[in-house]
């Protein structure tokens, strides 16, 4: 019998879009497996085409928000409700369950249901969620490390749900009847354009769209360079804000044939109409993953608090514009009321990158202010972005692709095939003192670990004086993780740390202890590696223990 | 040809009663004309009953409609007979066993629909109801079960004043079985007359056992004054504006915070259309008591779609501008006062100096007042003025107390029960007794309440709340000073006017009766939310009763009290309450689940 395996996406269009090869993987790992997806609702349309469902399992999340939010609904009704739809997933015994939504109630959802191995949020034995892989405890990182992150989304979510693999880009199948309606759809017209420009202006959060303005003078700035048309898509939430581009558009002197889509198509439909573009120019959005999906290059405009080492476009063949200020990708909880990154990418360069996608203009030359990549696939199979124009701080370059190669032999136990770094840190001396002074603290730190686990092993319990030691392992503890936190040479170890150490799911007072005498004593040895490759000894003001074997071959 | 005799032949068995009703009435209320697509239509003095081109589609898309309201268990309840085309088409798609009514006040009405077509087996399956409204509303309320009003306006249209009848009387069933605590946000304004109100209503509805989370917007009343320091009229306003626009995010942030039953806001609270929009699409009840004269306070005509329920304090004209605008309900809801404010009291004899007097208006300087008040000054009887804004008011100087200072609520209340005349003249922008005087001012329950004796101007909605003996009133400005006269020297009837008044307000007219009858006339429209509530559908018991309870949440349920309200939220803090050390089963994992999703707030702020 084969393989059957649930996964869990149920909050955006994007995430759908980009669990493509996650698909293909899983059918690698295990030929003809069987695979159910739960999504919300509202998102079912986009799961129709992806390749590789047995089963979209849709349900109305957003109205189970807002029945049990007001009381529409008592209780009983429910539970009742819920309950038959999640008892026949149980039913039906998973071998797997990749649950990438992760939020609380995915995880509770996840382990109601049920299976032998769950990836992703879960539930521990108390209630609280816990993540077990290491691909997906990265996920969950990711925001305190995001300036180093060089992990594409799509990459963990596939080596998360399945494993490492050849590279397998993201597909999606626009139904026939979408593409025969995208192609009438465009040919009408007097006279027909002969090649369309794709213009995704909103986004389902302000933050992390372009200013309409911009939009409306970058698209004006092609004039006669260029002689297609314009198709602007996007939800009915986004008329708006597509108004707004092409009356800046106009006002700028913009003269293209114009259609504009936006609220008046199906997601099948805008694929479709994506499939049949030269190009698509767009905040880092879901339809943007969908023109990926079906092969339409992308210009990723990632401004706000997207990220577009996480989220933007994936393989060959795209670009991404990208601000150059110390806070951009600002955090997802931020709230700005400048947002001047939206203003640090020239309209001029957007327009002369268009035309260059399209074979009609050299790459642009970059200014200050931000910086262009060039999306590609590297020696892991993974996707990545090359640095095409403007210049990256030379230790968060350095480190990005430190950690880049360290975590992927981490966590998939192979050597990564991207050439080691050559040389050191550019900050090798302010990284060799933070070293010199965590370590020893983490030495203390694995030592009262080890005496709170002995006296939890040894009863009575002495509780007071178990209290009176976590005490002082918490200060401890705390000194640890915030000089640890000051340097990019351990601060995703730090943050690794505390991750792990809060998702004890341990039921008694002895196995948390050794739990967290686990992870104290995981923190110490993989700081002690990390040492041995950012500050080889005599770097550090103390004597490191030698450990076969310990540091990954990440530096040259 | 007629099909009326074969109808009644197979009707004979199933509804005997309504078959000599049937035979009794002379019919011929509706004019009958064929549609453009054949089947018989009808008018009543010029308008369609049903629609003029293909009244079956209407009908079908109507039952359509009121089919994704109506929920399992209840009874549906059709006001409207018209040529039944929608009962039909109704009873059709309705789901087995589901019970449905229908009102008939006018039995001609259904005649002349049995008259013009032949009714299939569907007829035998309705419940006829009929009679008066009051008859009406037992028959209904004898269902046991909850009542789903489906209105087909085009044809309810003909009796819309005995269907508000029937759902007053409907509602006063609802507020006899009232015992449900329902959770109510109260929004009050930022200032003006209806921030007591506001006060008064937060009070009455926890007297009654309700949870009420009082959004107060008083306090931002300093920063919003501040806002009308700017000259040019326009930047006062877009400041104000936008600062009230904040307010409504504000009192949007308070709701997704602790999230109610009911959004009851009063006149001039600061909710926007926007917000409220953004409210309905979440599915949260709003309702607004507009507590103002709606000739002068015309902002209703913005909002009138954005709430479920508008209660206001006039009639007639005022229903109707509400409904022309959009307002799905209209209900007529009268001022009140509050007992435990507007109370008598006795006072020591520096207070009696102070605030007392033979005769004593407490009021703003409007127009009209202005104009009035000189000609009730006499050497007969000392007078004393209360309240603002009577800058200029030359010929008051003299009797205009602290300097006309905004007078409180407490120095009211000690101002009415010194005063042994209190005039009660309502306000209007013209310059003698109100033109359009419909409806009945705070003040004059408040004085009731407090057992004071006024004089106050004739109102046209005000002998349907006090008697003759309970109120004296006058018809013009030169009335007055006699009767004043009259009164300052009949001491004993004028004492027992006033407490005839006060008992009135007392059994009738305070803030608690208005707060009980709101909520039954949104539970009457909700009986599966609010009136579920009301009902105590969601007790612990009655939950833990039904059908479909599993044995694992029935039994959390049965850990409550019977009686106590029990929604998703108790249930899961219910669970967690077992502690860090209880190890969580399969079904509670599912509670918990739901309650995660309860909990969300990103869509809403």
């Amino acid at each position: 019998m084969s393989r059957q395996v649930l996964i869990i996406n149920v909050t955006r269009m994007g995430d759908l879009v980009q669990m493509g090869t996650l698909l293909t993987r899983l059918q690698e790992e295990w030929p003809g497996a069987a695979v159910d997806l739960v999504v919300d609702r509202q998102f079912a349309a986009v799961a129709t085409m992806l390749p590789g469902l047995r089963e979209i399992l849709a349900f109305d999340f957003h109205r189970l928000i807002d029945d049990s939010r007001a009381c529409v609904q008592d209780v009983v009704a429910l539970h009742h409700q819920v309950r038959v739809w999640a008892h026949a997933l149980h039913e039906r015994r998973y071998d797997r369950i990749v649950n990438l939504t992760f939020n609380r109630p995915s995880a509770l959802l996840a382990d109601y249901v049920g299976a032998p191995d769950i990836r992703g949020a879960r539930t521990a034995w108390d209630g609280g969620t816990v993540v077990d892989h290491p691909w997906l405890r990265y996920f969950t990182d990711i925001h305190q490390i995001r300036r180093i992150n060089r992990f594409n989304l799509v990459d963990v979510y596939a080596m998360g749900g399945s494993g490492p693999g050849s590279f397998a880009p993201l597909r999606i199948a626009p139904p026939a009847e979408a593409l025969d309606w995208a192609g009438r759809m465009l040919a009408v017209g007097e006279p027909p354009a002969r090649e369309w420009i794709a213009v995704q202006a909103g986004a389902s959060d302000g933050m992390k769209a372009w200013r309409p303005q911009h939009f409306g003078l970058a698209l004006a700035r092609l004039g006669i360079r260029w002689g297609g048309g314009l198709l602007f898509i996007g939800g009915p939430s986004e008329q708006q804000t597509v108004g707004a581009v092409i009356q800046a558009y106009r006002a700028a002197g913009g003269r293209h044939v114009i259609k504009n889509t936006a609220g008046q198509t199906s997601v099948p439909q805008a694929a479709a109409l994506l499939s049949l573009c030269r190009v698509l120019l767009t905040n880092d959005t879901g339809p943007m993953h969908l023109a990926v999906a079906v092969g339409t290059p992308v210009i990723d405009l990632s401004v706000g608090h997207v990220d577009f080492q996480e989220t933007g476009p994936y393989g060959a063949g795209h670009w991404v514009l990208h601000p150059d200020l110390d806070c951009a990708p600002c955090g997802f909880e931020q709230v700005c009321s400048h947002q001047a990154c939206k203003d640090r990418i020239p309209a001029d360069t957007v327009a002369d990158l268009l035309l260059h996608v399209m074979e009609k203009a050299p790459r642009p030359t970059v200014g200050p202010g931000f910086r262009l990549y060039r999306s590609a696939v590297d020696e892991d199979q993974l996707g990545t972005f090359q640095l095409a124009g403007g210049s990256e701080s030379p230790v968060l370059a350095w480190y990005a692709a430190f950690w880049r190669r360290y975590w992927y032999h981490a966590f998939t136990g192979r050597p990564s095939g991207i050439a080691p770094l050559a040389g050191e840190p550019p900050d090798r001396e302010a990284a060799s003192t933070h070293i010199g002074a965590v370590l020893p603290l983490l030495e203390s730190l694995c030592r009262r670990a080890e005496g709170i686990l002995r006296m939890t092993t040894r009863p009575p319990l002495a509780i007071r004086e178990i209290h009176s030691l976590l005490r002082d392992q918490q200060a401890e503890r705390e000194r640890a993780v915030h000089l640890a936190m000051e340097t990019w040479a351990l601060r995703p170890l730090a943050a690794a740390f505390l991750r792990q150490l809060h998702q004890d799911n341990a039921d008694a007072l002895d196995r948390m202890a050794r739990h967290h005498a686990e992870t104290y004593a995981w923190w110490l040895r993989e700081t002690q590696a990390v040492a041995r490759c950012v500050a080889p000894a005599g770097a550090v003001r103390r004597r490191l223990p030698i450990v076969a074997d310990s540091c990954h071959p990440v530096a040259g | 040809m007629t099909y009326l005799q074969h109808n009644l032949d197979a009707l004979r068995t199933h509804a005997p009663a309504l078959v000599a009703a049937l035979k009794d009435c002379p019919g011929g209320v509706l004019t009958i004309t064929a549609s453009r697509e054949g089947a018989p239509s009808a008018t009543v003095q010029g308008h369609w009953v049903h629609s003029g081109y293909d009244p079956r589609k209407e009908a079908r898309a109507w039952a359509e409609d009121q089919l994704s309201k109506w929920r399992p268990g209840e009874v549906g309840v059709v006001l409207g007979v018209g040529l039944l085309y929608h009962v039909e088409a109704i009873a059709m798609a309705k789901p087995p066993g589901a019970r449905l009514a229908v009102v008939v006040p006018d039995v001609s009405v259904l005649k002349d629909a049995a008259a013009v077509h032949p009714l299939g087996a569907w007829f035998n399956g309705i419940e006829w109801v009929l009679g008066s409204p009051e008859t009406m509303a037992q028959q209904l309320a004898g269902m046991a079960a909850p009542l789903r009003l489906l209105t087909f306006q085009p044809a309810a249209r003909l009796h819309t004043e005995i269907h508000q009848q029937l759902e007053h009387h409907l509602r006063r069933a609802v507020a006899t079985q009232q015992g449900g605590r329902l959770h109510v946000a109260l929004v009050g304004p930022i200032y003006g007359g209806s921030l007591p109100v506001g006060r008064h209503a937060a009070r009455a509805l926890e007297a009654l056992g309700h949870r009420v989370s009082y959004i107060d917007h008083g306090c931002h009343r300093q920063s919003y004054d501040t806002l009308g320091r700017f000259r040019e009229p326009r930047h006062r306003l877009l400041m104000q504006g936008r600062f009230a626009d904040v307010l409504s995010m504000d009192t949007m942030t308070q709701i997704a915070e602790d999230p109610p039953d009911l959004v009851l806001a009063i006149a001039q609270a600061p909710l926007n259309l926007a917000v409220l929009d953004h409210l309905r699409s979440k599915k949260f009840l709003t309702a607004m008591w507009f507590v103002e004269n709606y000739r002068h306070l015309t902002y209703w005509q913005q909002l009138a779609g954005g709430y479920d329920y508008w209660f206001v304090i006039q009639q007639g004209a005022c229903l109707e501008a509400l409904t022309r605008a959009g307002a799905r309900h209209v209900s007529y809801l009268p001022m009140a006062a509050d007992p435990t404010v507007h109370r008598p009291m006795v006072l020591p004899s520096l207070g009696q100096e102070e605030y007392g007097s033979d005769v004593s208006f407490v009021g703003a300087g409007y127009p009209n007042r202005r104009r009035l008040l000189p000609e009730w000054l006499s050497k007969e009887w000392s007078f004393k003025l209360w309240g603002n804004e009577w800058e200029g008011a030359d010929a008051l100087r003299a009797v205009l107390q602290r300097g006309g200072a905004r007078v409180d609520t407490e120095t009211c209340v000690k101002i009415f029960n010194a005063t042994s005349v209190n005039l009660n003249l309502h306000s209007c922008a013209g310059e003698g007794l109100d033109a359009e005087p419909d409806f009945v001012n705070p003040r004059t329950f408040e004085l009731a309440s407090c057992g004071a004796f006024q004089l106050v101007d004739r109102r046209t909605l005000l002998p349907e709340l006090f008697h003759t003996d309970e109120m004296v009133c006058f018809a013009a400005p030169e009335e007055v000073p006699q009767l004043i006269r009259t009164w300052l020297a009949d001491g004993p009837r004028r004492r027992m006017i006033a407490e005839a008044a006060r008992r009135r307000v007392a059994a009738e007219h305070t803030y608690e009766h208005r707060m009980a009858n709101l909520l039954s006339a949104v539970g009457v429209r909700q009986p599966d939310r609010v009136g579920a509530v009301l009902r105590g559908d969601r007790s612990a018991g009655s939950l833990a009763g039904r059908r479909d309870c599993t044995p694992e949440l029935a039994g959390v349920l049965k850990d409550f009290p019977p009686h106590q309200r029990v929604e998703l939220k108790e249930v899961a803090d219910r669970i967690r309450a077992k502690g860090p050390r209880h190890e969580l089963s399969r079904e509670d994992l599912l509670v918990l689940m739901l309650d995660s999703y309860r909990a969300e707030t990103r869509d809403l702020v």
